[in-house]
Order: structure tokens, then C-alpha cells, then sequence
């Protein structure tokens, strides 16, 4: 039906012989190549990453479809309390990864700066102290309208409400093969505040389609909690909500927090059970 | 609560001070009646009657009723009306008297006939301010793009009034969305006033008698909205003679028809308009699909005079849009899609007159809106459907009281009853071979009512005050909000031709529309207010000067404005409407909640409005200018901080002339020459400036390495660029010429005609327009809807 109402809008668009044109009489809105740096740094997550790319100004010759990534930049990751470490880049993953016993502790800030051709671009996070832990998973299996096998899955945990706190649940399907290898892809992902819920009891509903063909002894659920601080929770809540420039609505400006380019350097904590519907 | 207590006592002081009964006064009469055009029996409102020796007049109500109580003595009184001779009469007021008074239109007079007293209606002796009358004549001089002629891009050339784009009459005023007007046709709410996305209204002045926007200081009997109401009430037709009118265009065709029903008792009105795309390019379509758009609108007016005291008029308005492919594919299998949208409205009202002094009036309202989308196939003997509706009904009851107790005095008060029901979503959906039947309908009722009292009060030889209160009241699900509203404009004559006014007005809008674009689209969806979405409120003060050039019959406004509105709403980022109306299945439809994707924020707006009018003569038209600042913010916009709506216009500039070079005789043609200029600064929009990779961390498993990149863009702060300004001019000729009963106009017009490239929207393209990737250079290009567009249309009056 969507497809239905573009196709009334553009009947109308060319019914009043619309024309276009080269826009000469004001100038483009300006803007210069920036350093972009992202960072999502957990005590639970396997390594130290960060990704450095170029942005590509929208207006002038461009490489456009291929992304800039800068491989031969300074990325240092530092704390406050004086440790740092010099990020290594990893050509495979296109992205920078410590080499060292460097770690990522709850509560600490860190600071990570990445230098490039005269450009400095960097961020800072607090990784949080808490990782509120998932107190009940409830499952309900049904039949939907179509006829179709559904989940709904609800993850309950308990807002310890002395502070802000920031979540993401996350749900993921994952099936075993034969072979032993697992095939995993995501169901649900619910962006939550502790706004107006401070120590109150939380949760987050993920309803998807389920096919249960039988073999379930070979598929299960990983059902994450993320505590996270306000730059993972802003940047990921809006950018899963960018679609790209829509006419019909309001740009999605993406949240930031590097200074001195685009991007953000966030940090999360992380609790996981795993379900078998 | 002091506080509220305080206000309510200040204007129940202001509205009974030295009322008769409060204080001692002479032996007084009244003078009352109704004010007709000779002939046809029209009831003329806002004629205005004058008694100049006392220095002291008034004007008619909606209905064409005045009433003026004056001390006995031996009086002269002067009644006039913009585009008709005026009358004067002479008598010994010793008793009350009824004066039904008939005025004569300047176009029925002879050529050689001196109109020897002026039908100039002053401004500046109007306590109200923020207000603008436009004379009906004049819509239909004012060229239009296609010939359409249109009420509403009318009221976009007046001061204070911006349009949203190109060729879109969605109006703006003071700052506010097109949904903050309150549009009334005989009382009747019109929620979307539009026609083809916005690019035509529905209100093409054919059937209307007056029409009068309030910007600002609004009197108590109005609310409901935040930022205008614009009024418009339909002829009543000829109690005298039957006649017509009928037009055709490049567009549509019209068609007026008015008569007696009992002659000088009860008449009628019927006036329709339909477009014709569909019906001329019918046969150029092949014989298995057609494609399709049609408009059209009907209004309806009777009334009926029961005896001097008791009048009864019934009018309705009906208008539908229509697109429409069909196709078939042999063996009976077809598949069919519409998308029409329509307003029908209906409106009983009752004139009660109680004596001289006291006039009544009681309205049953009937509104609705409703916009549907929908497509049916059937293959095999299988079939599939979907539709989606939404829609507003409205069932109002209005009682309003006029009580004319003295010169001094001009008190209204009423009450007004609307039961809304909402429907935010139906959903049809069959699908034989899935084995579906649904049939969902979401519908929301709720209660928006009020009761008001105004007094327009004179206090000495040269203040006026008009101060009012309302107090109005909604109720949705177990949402209940009960608000004052006072509202005062305060008129200060510094010469018999200057005045200096102010206006204070509380308003409160209890009913939202979800819109992404403000284009008017008939997707866009009445809500009402929730618990999460609070009532929007704004209060808004002005102060002004108003001069007439009584000599040159020319009136000259300037005023200046503040107006500050909380609770306004907007689409959150990235929502779409299209999320509300286009979803590919029915449980997507039923799954959504407009309010998880709505945000409530807060407007300023401020700026000064110029306005030079003369409404009649040979050469008449206008000068406005508005400067103005427009700003919104909203928590989750913009994160958080202010930034300019895109309506936002720092200069606004509207030229109207309408020169009748010649008046039509028995032997010679009538020729008008007619044109328009506008100027606006351009929209302030957001304008990508560079993209880049911008991953969405996943913690799973089900990423390998974490990241899975694409790119977003990076923008200008929200409405941080300007398009560039609009500017366009249109020229309008009408010849009008006589055969024997007939009149016939001949009517050419250019819209745009120097043929100004004004952007529409402007979108990311390629210098080569048919090369692509990575080494096209990427430049800014626009879309321009309407070039220079000459037009055509041939009318008859007979």
C-alpha cells in the first residue's frame, strides 16, 4: 500500500509536468572530509575494537560506495588513570584492536583519540558499573493471523533506580548445524531508558516469527541485557531508525559525541541466557 | 489559584461595568433589523450602521442583524456596505423600531448615478485588531493558477499569512501549522480544507457571502484552535428571481444555481464544481486499465423565514477526491485500487429573535473527514483486499446569545457541544487463499466543549474594549482538561481616523494532526489529545496602529506580535506518515501507535505586519509585508536544542491589484485587469553535507566481526538552510460583456509570469543527469512544479 500511495504521488508529480534543474541561484551547503570513529567498548566484550573512516562530503566528485577506511592512522586508547595503549590496525576486520593485556574496567573512563593527516578526532566514555542482570525470561509460543508459528519472548529484570540507566535487550536465534557450526541472526532489539521507571520492575516484549519445524533441539535464543551509558543507548537508538532521506519525513541526525570529527566512542555492560523455546 | 480567581473577577467586572441595570441612564429606544441586498433578500454581514450625529454605530452580526439602543431624540442613520450604495434615513425615535433595510449593489446603479456618500468601512474604530475582511468580489478578480479560483491562496496574500510551497494553500499564521486554523463553513468544521494534495481548496468563492480571518486577538466566541480561524459563511440565495452561473476551465467546470423557494420567504443555493482529467483522457486509455482523478464539491443552502422573529437555514458542503486504476486481465480476473478522501458537512441553524435588543442563534452541526486507501484483486476466484481508513466525525451542538443593550454595549455569550469520534485506523483485509477475513476499526470518542461571554464595551468617546472569557473543557478516554481562557482587545482612538490597539488571547487546541509535511495531505490524521499528548496552548499579544484615508477610501495596518505555544506536536525523526497510512498489512496497521512516534515542544514566534488595503473602487487590492521570526524546539528533536521551523519566513511580501479599466454597459464590454506579486525568504530545511560509515553495534553472535557498516548522512542543523526566496507574479484579464439576459466573462490568466524557477524540493543529483557512480560529480538540483501556466475559462450568468 505504501508502494500504492508513491504511485499516486508521482502521477501527480508529472500530471503537472514538473521539471528539474540544476540549482544555481544559492550555493550547496559546504562541508570538508572528517575523521570518523567509532568505539563500543565493553568489560564483557572479546577485544578492544575501533573503526576510523573517512566521511565523504555529499556535493563534488566523491567515492561514493566504498568506504574510506584510514588503516595507517595513530589510534590510542588511554585511561584516566594514566595506562594507555596504541591500537594495531587489522586489515581483515578493517578496524583497530589492542594488542596488549590493555582491559576495560566498569566504571572507568576512557579516552580514545585517533590521528590522521593532520586531524586529531576523539571520544570519551564511562563504561558503566552495573550489569543488571536478567531476572525471568518468559516465553509464549502461538499461532498468528496467517496462520504462521510466533514467539513472543518478555525479559523482566529489576532497575536498581539510583541513578539513569540506559538498556538495550537484544535477541538473537541461533541455529546449530550438523556440522557444529552455528548461524545466528537477530530477532529483536529494544532500546529502554529508566525515565519515570527508577527501581521499578522492567521489561522489554520481543514478538517475531518462529519457525518450528521440529528440530528445536538444534536452535536456541541468546537473550542479552545491555547496560549502557547515554552515548551506545543515543547512537544506536537513532541510527537503527535511519532509513535514509525520506521526502516524507524529517531527516534522522545521528547522535555524536567525537570532537574534532563524526562518530562516537560509547562503552556497554552485557548479561546473556540463553533459551530454548 | 488566587491567581485564577483574580482573572475570572477582573473580566466578570469588565464585561457587567455600567451595563443598563448597573447604572442610571436617559429614556432610551431601540432601533433593530435586518441589513438585505435589494433583490436577491441576501442578509449582508458586517454591514455597518451609523448614527453620526451621536457619534456612535454599530455592525451587523453573521445574520445580518443590528440593534443599536440610543437616548430619544430625532436621528439620522447611515447604513453602508463594502461594494453597495449606501442608504441614510431620517425619523423621530420615540418608540423601538424595527428598520429592515435594503442595500442596492454599486454594479446595479447606473454609470451617471452619484453615489454621494462613501461605502468606506473604517478600521480604526474597530475595537477588534489582527482581523482582515476579504470582500468576495475580490477572490473572484484574482488570478489563479489554471483559473481556479481559489478562497484560501487568497488568504495566503494577506500580512501575517505564509504558504507552506509552491502551490500548496495550507495556511501559516503568526507562525503556526496549517493544522492550527480553525476553518468554519456556516459554523461547520472543515478539517482538511484541501484539494489534490493541497494544490487547490476546497472553497472556490462561488457560494460563499463573506469570508474574515482572525490572526490574533481573538474574541471569546472563537477557540479550539491556536492560531486563526478563518469564517466563512454561505449566501443564502435569491428570495426574488431565479438565476445562475456557470464556468468552465482548463481544470473543472462550475455551476451556480439560486432562486426562490417561497418568494421573499425562503430561497436556495446549490453550487458544484467537478474537475474532468479523468472523463477527457478516458479515451486515449486502453480498453484493460484505466487510470484516473476527479474532484469535486457541492454546496447547498436553504432557508426559510417563519415570521419576523424566526428564521431557519439549512446548508451542507460536500467534496471528494478520487484517484483510481483499474485493470483486467480476462477470465474475470481484475484488480482495482483507489485512494479518495472527502469532506461532508452539515449545518441546521436556527435565528431566534427575542425582541430589539436579544438575538439568538442555535446551530446542529454535523462534520466529517475521512481519507481510505485500498486495493482489491481477484485471480483464479480467489480474492484479496486491503483497505485503510481513518477519519474524524464531529456532532456539535452551538448556542450563541447577541444582546444589544446600548450604543455602549455589544455582549455575546454562548455555548458550544462537540462530540468527536475519532477513527485513527479501519482495516479491511480478505485474503481467500491465506484464508483471511478481518475487519479492525479503532475509534476514540471524546467531548470538546465551551461557554463564552464578550462584551464589546466603549468607555468614553475614545477607548474600546472587547473582553471576554472562555472556559473550555475536554474530555478523552480518562483524560480531562478544563482551561480559562481571557482574551481582551483594547482599542485607543488618538484621531477620529487613528487608532492604537493591543489584544491579549489565551488559546488552547484540544485536537491534533499528525502531519509530516504540512502539504495538506489527505493522509494527515486528527487525533485528540491524550495523556501523554497534553492540549497545545499558546497565549499571544499585539499591539498595533490603524489609519484610515477615509478620502481615498484606504486603510493602513501595522502591528506587531509575540506568541509563545507549548505542547505543540511533531512527528519524531525518522516517523513517517507513511508508517501510519502505508504499511504493507493489516496487523503493521494495527500494530501502530501514533503516539510512540509523536513529540510535543514549544514555538515563539514574533514579527510585524503591514497592510495598505482598499477593498472597492476602480482601482482596488493591496500591500502586505510581514517580518517575522519562527522558532520551535522540541526535547527530542534536534537534540533538544531551538531551531527555525521550516515555515520560518523573515520577509514576506504580497502585492494585489485589480484594476476595472472598464464597468460593462448594455453596449460595451466590462474589462478588469488583475495581478499579483509574492514574495517570501525561502523554507528553512535540513540539507545532508556529507555521509559516512556509521555502523549499528550488534552484541550477538549473529555479526562476525561486529560492525556491519553503510552509510547515513550528515546534516545541516535542522533548518539550518535556506531554499532560495520564491518570488512569481500573475497577471489576470476579464472581459465581461451583456446578451440579453446573459453576462458572459471571458477570462484569460498567466500564472508565474516571468516564469520563476521556484524550488518545490530540492534533492542530491548528478551533474550529468544519466551518468551514475563513483566518479559523477554530485550537484544540488530542484524540482519546480509550475512554470508560466496561461489559462482559460468562459463564464455565463444568466
Amino acid at each position: 500500500m505504501k508502494n500504492l500511495f508513491r504511485i499516486f504521488i508521482l502521477i501527480i508529480s508529472f500530471g503537472f509536468g514538473s521539471c528539474d534543474r540544476l540549482v544555481t541561484n544559492i550555493d550547496p551547503p559546504k562541508a570538508e572530509k572528517e575523521l570518523v570513529l567509532f568505539a563500543f567498548l565493553s568489560p564483557e566484550a572479546s577485544n578492544i575494537t575501533a573503526e576510523l573512516s573517512y566521511s565523504s562530503p555529499v556535493f563534488g566528485t566523491n567515492n561514493l560506495g566504498e568506504i574510506d577506511f584510514i588503516s595507517n592512522a595513530i589510534v590510542i586508547i588511554s585511561n584516566t588513570e594514566g595506562n594507555s595503549d596504541t591500537l594495531k590496525y587489522d586489515s581483515t576486520k578493517k578496524a583497530y584492536e589492542t594488542q596488549s593485556a590493555f582491559k576495560i574496567e566498569p566504571g572507568k573512563t576512557y579516552k580514545i583519540r585517533a590521528s590522521f593527516d593532520g586531524k586529531n578526532a576523539e571520544g570519551t566514555t564511562t563504561v558503566p558499573n552495573l550489569a543488571v542482570e536478567i531476572d525471568t525470561i518468559d516465553v509464549f509460543k502461538f499461532i498468528g493471523s496467517e496462520g504462521e508459528s510466533k514467539i513472543k519472548i518478555k525479559t523482566n529484570w529489576d532497575d536498581p533506580g539510583n541513578d539513569k540507566f540506559f538498556y538495550r535487550s537484544f535477541i538473537e536465534q541461533v541455529n546449530n548445524t550438523g556440522s557444529g557450526e552455528k548461524y545466528a541472526y537477530e530477532v529483536c532489539s529494544e532500546f529502554i531508558s529508566n525515565s519515570g521507571k527508577e527501581g521499578k520492575k522492567m521489561n522489554s516484549i520481543c514478538e517475531s516469527y518462529y519457525y518450528d519445524d521440529g528440530s528445536s533441539s538444534t536452535r536456541t535464543m541468546n537473550v542479552y541485557l545491555l547496560t549502557t551509558d547515554i552515548h551506545y543507548y543515543e547512537y544506536n537508538r537513532r541510527r537503527v531508525n535511519y532509513y535514509g532521506d525520506d521526502p516524507f519525513s524529517e531527516p534522522v541526525p545521528q547522535y555524536m559525541n567525537v570532537k574534532g570529527g563524526l562518530g562516537v566512542v560509547s562503552s556497554y555492560r552485557m548479561t546473556k541466557l540463553e533459551i530454548r523455546p | 489559584m488566587k491567581n485564577t480567581n483574580r482573572t475570572i473577577f477582573f473580566f466578570i467586572a469588565v464585561l457587567f461595568w455600567s451595563i443598563p441595570g448597573f447604572s442610571q441612564e436617559k429614556v432610551k429606544h431601540t432601533i433593530s433589523g435586518y441589513v438585505k441586498e435589494k433583490g436577491s433578500g441576501e442578509l449582508l454581514p458586517g454591514a455597518s450602521v451609523a448614527i453620526p450625529r451621536l457619534k456612535t454605530g454599530t455592525v451587523t452580526n453573521n445574520y445580518g442583524f443590528f440593534s443599536i439602543t440610543i437616548p430619544r431624540d430625532s436621528i439620522e442613520i447611515l447604513v453602508s456596505y463594502v461594494g453597495y450604495s449606501p442608504k441614510a434615513f431620517r425619523f423621530n425615535l420615540n418608540e423601538d423600531k424595527v428598520l429592515n433595510i435594503e442595500l442596492e449593489t454599486n454594479k446595479n446603479l447606473k454609470e451617471l448615478v452619484v453615489v454621494s456618500t462613501k461605502t468606506y468601512q473604517k478600521i480604526s474604530d474597530n475595537s477588534r485588531m489582527s482581523t482582515i475582511e476579504i470582500p468576495v468580489h475580490q477572490i473572484k478578480e484574482i488570478p489563479a493558477l489554471l483559473g481556479e479560483k481559489d478562497v484560501l491562496k487568497v488568504i495566503q496574500l494577506l500580512p501575517g499569512v505564509q504558504k507552506g510551497g509552491e502551490g500548496n494553500s495550507g495556511l501559516y499564521v503568526r507562525g503556526g501549522g496549517p493544522d492550527q486554523n480553525l476553518i468554519m463553513l456556516d459554523d461547520a468544521i472543515v478539517y482538511n480544507a484541501f484539494h489534490l494534495f493541497g494544490f487547490f481548496s476546497l472553497f472556490n468563492g462561488d457560494a460563499l457571502k463573506s469570508i474574515e480571518l482572525t490572526k490574533g486577538g481573538f474574541p471569546s466566541r472563537y477557540g479550539g484552535r491556536l492560531s486563526s480561524v478563518l469564517e466563512m459563511q454561505m449566501k443564502d440565495g435569491d428570495k426574488e428571481t431565479l438565476h445562475g452561473e456557470a464556468g468552465i476551465g482548463l481544470l473543472s467546470s462550475r455551476l451556480v444555481l439560486e432562486g426562490p423557494i417561497i418568494k421573499k420567504k425562503s430561497s436556495f443555493l446549490v453550487s458544484a464544481r467537478r474537475t474532468y482529467f479523468d472523463i477527457l483522457t478516458l479515451p486515449f486509455q486502453p480498453s484493460d486499465g484505466k487510470v484516473g482523478y476527479y474532484f469535486y464539491d457541492l454546496n447547498a443552502k436553504a432557508n426559510y423565514e417563519i415570521d419576523d422573529k424566526n428564521k431557519l437555514f439549512l446548508s451542507g458542503y460536500l467534496g471528494r477526491d478520487k484517484f483510481y486504476f483499474k485493470s483486467s486481465y480476462g477470465n474475470g480476473n481484475t484488480d482495482i485500487g483507489e485512494m479518495s478522501w472527502g469532506n461532508a458537512t452539515g449545518t441546521l441553524r436556527w435565528n431566534h429573535l427575542f425582541n430589539g435588543r436579544l438575538f439568538s442563534n442555535t446551530s446542529l452541526v454535523f462534520s466529517n473527514y475521512d481519507f481510505g486507501i485500498g486495493q482489491e484483486a481477484n485471480f483464479d476466484n480467489q480474492k484479496y483486499k486491503l483497505e485503510y481508513s481513518s477519519g474524524i466525525r464531529d456532532l456539535s451542538l452551538k448556542y450563541d446569545l447577541d444582546y444589544r443593550p446600548s450604543p455602549m454595549h455589544t455582549i455575546k455569550a454562548g455555548a458550544l457541544f462537540i462530540r468527536h469520534t475519532f477513527t485513527p485506523s479501519a482495516v479491511v483485509y480478505v485474503d481467500n487463499f491465506a484464508g483471511i477475513n478481518e475487519n479492525k476499526k479503532s475509534q476514540i470518542g471524546s467531548w470538546e466543549n465551551a461557554i463564552y461571554a464578550e462584551d464589546d464595551i466603549k468607555i468614553g468617546q475614545r477607548t474600546k474594549v472587547n473582553a471576554g472569557l472562555r472556559v473550555s473543557h475536554f474530555v478523552a478516554n480518562k483524560n480531562n482538561y478544563v482551561n480559562l481562557e481571557p482574551r481582551v482587545n483594547a482599542l485607543y482612538m488618538i484621531k477620529s481616523d487613528l487608532s492604537a490597539k493591543a489584544s491579549y488571547a489565551v488559546m488552547n487546541q484540544y485536537v491534533h494532526l499528525l502531519t509530516n509535511t504540512g502539504l495538506g495531505l489527505p493522509t494527515d490524521l486528527w487525533v485528540p489529545a491524550t495523556d501523554i499528548l497534553k492540549p497545545q496552548n499558546s497565549w499571544q499579544i499585539a499591539g498595533g496602529f490603524a489609519k484610515d484615508f477615509i478620502d481615498k477610501e484606504v486603510l493602513l495596518s501595522i502591528e506587531g506580535y509575540y506568541k509563545e505555544s507549548k505542547n505543540v506536536i511533531s512527528y519524531k525523526e525518522g516517523a513517517s506518515f507513511l508508517e501510519v497510512t502505508g504499511d504493507a498489512s493489516a496487523e503493521q496497521s494495527e500494530n501502530f501507535n501514533w503516539e510512540d512516534n509523536i513529540t510535543a515542544g514549544r514555538g515563539w514566534s514574533y514579527g510585524a505586519e503591514f497592510l495598505l488595503q482598499k477593498k472597492a473602487g476602480k482601482f482596488s487590492g493591496w500591500i502586505g509585508y510581514t517580518l517575522s521570526w519562527t522558532q520551535l524546539q522540541y526535547d527530542e528533536l534536534n537534540f533538544g536544542k531551538k531551531f527555525w521551523a521550516r515555515y520560518d519566513r523573515r520577509h514576506d511580501i504580497s502585492l494585489v491589484g485589480i484594476w476595472k479599466i472598464r464597468e460593462m454597459t448594455d453596449d460595451r464590454n466590462g474589462i478588469t485587469l488583475s495581478g499579483t506579486w509574492v514574495y517570501g525568504t525561502g523554507n528553512a530545511i535540513t540539507m545532508p553535507i556529507a555521509e559516512y560509515n556509521s555502523p549499528v553495534h550488534n552484541p550477538g553472535i549473529s555479526n562476525g566481526n561486529n560492525f556491519f557498516g553503510n552509510y547515513v548522512s550528515q546534516y545541516t542543523g535542522r533548518g539550518e538552510f535556506r531554499m532560495a526566496p520564491y518570488h512569481r507574479m500573475d497577471l489576470g484579464l476579464r472581459i465581461t460583456r451583456k446578451f440579453n439576459k446573459y453576462n458572459r466573462t471571458v477570462e484569460l490568466s498567466i500564472y508565474n509570469l516571468y516564469n520563476r524557477f521556484n524550488p518545490f524540493f530540492y534533492y542530491i543529483g548528478y551533474e550529468n543527469s544519466f551518468g551514475f557512480g563513483t566518479s559523477q560529480k554530485r550537484v544540488l538540483k530542484q524540482v519546480t512544479l509550475f512554470p508560466l501556466i496561461p489559462s482559460i475559462s468562459y463564464h455565463i450568468k444568466f
